[in-house]
């Protein structure tokens, strides 16, 4: 277990022990990480705000049920993304409201000024493009950085899946980034199918 | 036609120098395979291209907020207006605390004590040091904080002694309003923050630089603590934020 992960699982018992700054210490560890997987997942900034919210109240919540098998950081992703496929769901059926072709404009009224810097238009256009499950083992993969055994533990598949997801969704970006050069020995379309 | 496996690890650089140039003798020989490598290539570049997504400090606050209120936890009332805290009082004590470090001829101020504020340079407590901010100056956000309870997570350790001779000088004050009057080089006194010091991150988005060129400095004023993280350009005192250690909340900023 890593430093990280062990000190999750004593933050967890902490908190479930009424600490309340183990609570802080644990969102302060994860929740840029949880957002900026929903921010990709969503493309929206609100959305990905209550994504997140309901991720770590969903987590919070279950912290009982927490047993310390797996690192808390794959378990809170595994909500997140879990979260984000219904939102996204969710969103769809009410297709009444278009998902955005950007992202948000930053909120630069907030009293303290500063921008976070987010995925290019054009890169997030292309993600945005990918089937659900390939744009999550891509974000968690490439854009996250996380190995693809914890990839695979936090989407509940094998590591073969999460390599054909992520090597399929790369190819579709690539497509989508209109830099596919070259011809391919499987048209994508099929291997999509 | 090379797997794919090899594909992909060529195209994320985890092949070593001999393996990738076999590997790319062979995927070049393979046109279907050129072009898998050249898709992986490009996905990957625009990927970590990507910079990190990040809650305002706003969006931070309500996230945290609405969490615990969610989970029914009772924290402790958040301010609904920023507390401004004597902003030149903060500033001056970490600039010149942090020059404290370096300047050995004053080390004979860490002799002093009786006093309960102390300012943490990574292990190194110096007593009485932050006298000169007053009580009143003291962040009411900050009272009753958790005053050396994340002194752990300091990164760099900075050992200053009281060994050295230091110039007599009448009061504390007094050696301040030398400090003030004739600033030492505020850069070798560096104390780099680390990615594992507490409100690190927030401080490096807040100011809007990496933490490698800042300086850091713990303030510890009776209950109360401050993280100060300041940037020095030219021996001048430039950008700071401090924060409260608990929640990483703003304290204030400079400019």
């Amino acid at each position: 277990m890593t430093d990280r992960a062990e000190t999750d699982a004593l933050l967890v018992e902490r908190y479930l022990r009424g600490d309340v700054e183990a609570f802080d210490e644990l969102m302060r560890a994860h929740e840029d990480r949880v957002f900026a997987v929903c921010l990709r997942m969503l493309r929206d900034r609100e959305a990905a705000l209550d994504a997140t919210q309901e991720t770590f109240v969903t987590v919070f919540r279950k912290a009982d049920r927490f047993a310390g098998r797996s690192a808390f950081s794959t378990w809170l992703y595994r909500v997140a993304v879990n979260t984000c496929y219904d939102q996204a769901r969710r969103r769809r059926r009410h297709a009444a409201v278009p998902l955005p072709e950007t992202n948000d404009p930053v909120d630069l009224s907030a009293d303290d000024g500063f921008r976070s810097a987010e995925v290019r238009p054009e890169i997030a256009a292309a993600l945005a493009g990918l089937p659900d499950e390939f744009r999550a083992a891509v974000v968690l993969s490439d854009v996250e950085g996380l190995a693809l055994q914890t990839v695979a533990e936090i989407l509940e598949v094998p590591v073969g899946t999460v390599k054909s997801r992520v090597f399929r969704g790369r190819r579709l970006l690539a497509e989508s980034l209109g830099n596919l050069m070259g011809p391919s020995d499987t048209p994508i379309r099929e291997a999509n199918a | 036609m090379p797997d794919h496996d090899l594909i992909a690890a060529l195209a994320e650089g985890r092949l070593d120098a001999t393996e990738a140039a076999t590997a790319e003798r062979a995927i070049a020989a393979d046109p279907a395979a050129a072009a898998m490598l050249a898709a992986h290539r490009t996905a990957l570049t625009a990927t970590r291209a990507a910079e990190p997504a990040i809650l305002t400090e706003t969006e931070r606050r309500d996230l945290r907020a609405s969490v615990a209120d969610a989970v029914g936890l009772e924290r402790s009332p958040q301010p609904a207006v920023r507390r401004r805290a004597p902003w030149a009082a903060i500033s001056i004590a970490a600039a010149t605390l942090a020059a404290l470090v370096a300047v050995v001829p004053l080390a004979g101020l860490l002799t002093d004590s009786g006093d309960s504020a102390a300012v943490t340079f990574g292990t190194t407590e110096i007593d009485d040091a932050a006298r000169m901010t007053s009580e009143e100056s003291v962040p009411p956000a900050l009272e009753g904080g958790t005053q050396g309870a994340e002194s752990d997570a300091i990164g760099d350790t900075v050992s200053t002694t009281a060994a050295a001779a230091a110039p007599a000088a009448e009061s504390l004050e007094e050696r301040l309003a030398a400090f003030i009057a004739d600033p030492v080089d505020l850069e070798q006194s560096r104390v780099s923050p680390t990615s594992e010091t507490l409100c690190g991150m927030e401080a490096s988005k807040h100011i809007g630089a990496p933490l490698e060129d800042l300086l850091y400095a713990e303030l510890i004023l009776g209950d109360a603590q401050a993280l100060v993280f300041f940037r020095v350009t030219e021996g001048e005192l430039t950008m700071a934020a401090a924060f409260a250690p608990e929640g990483c909340l703003l304290i204030d900023s400079l400019p």
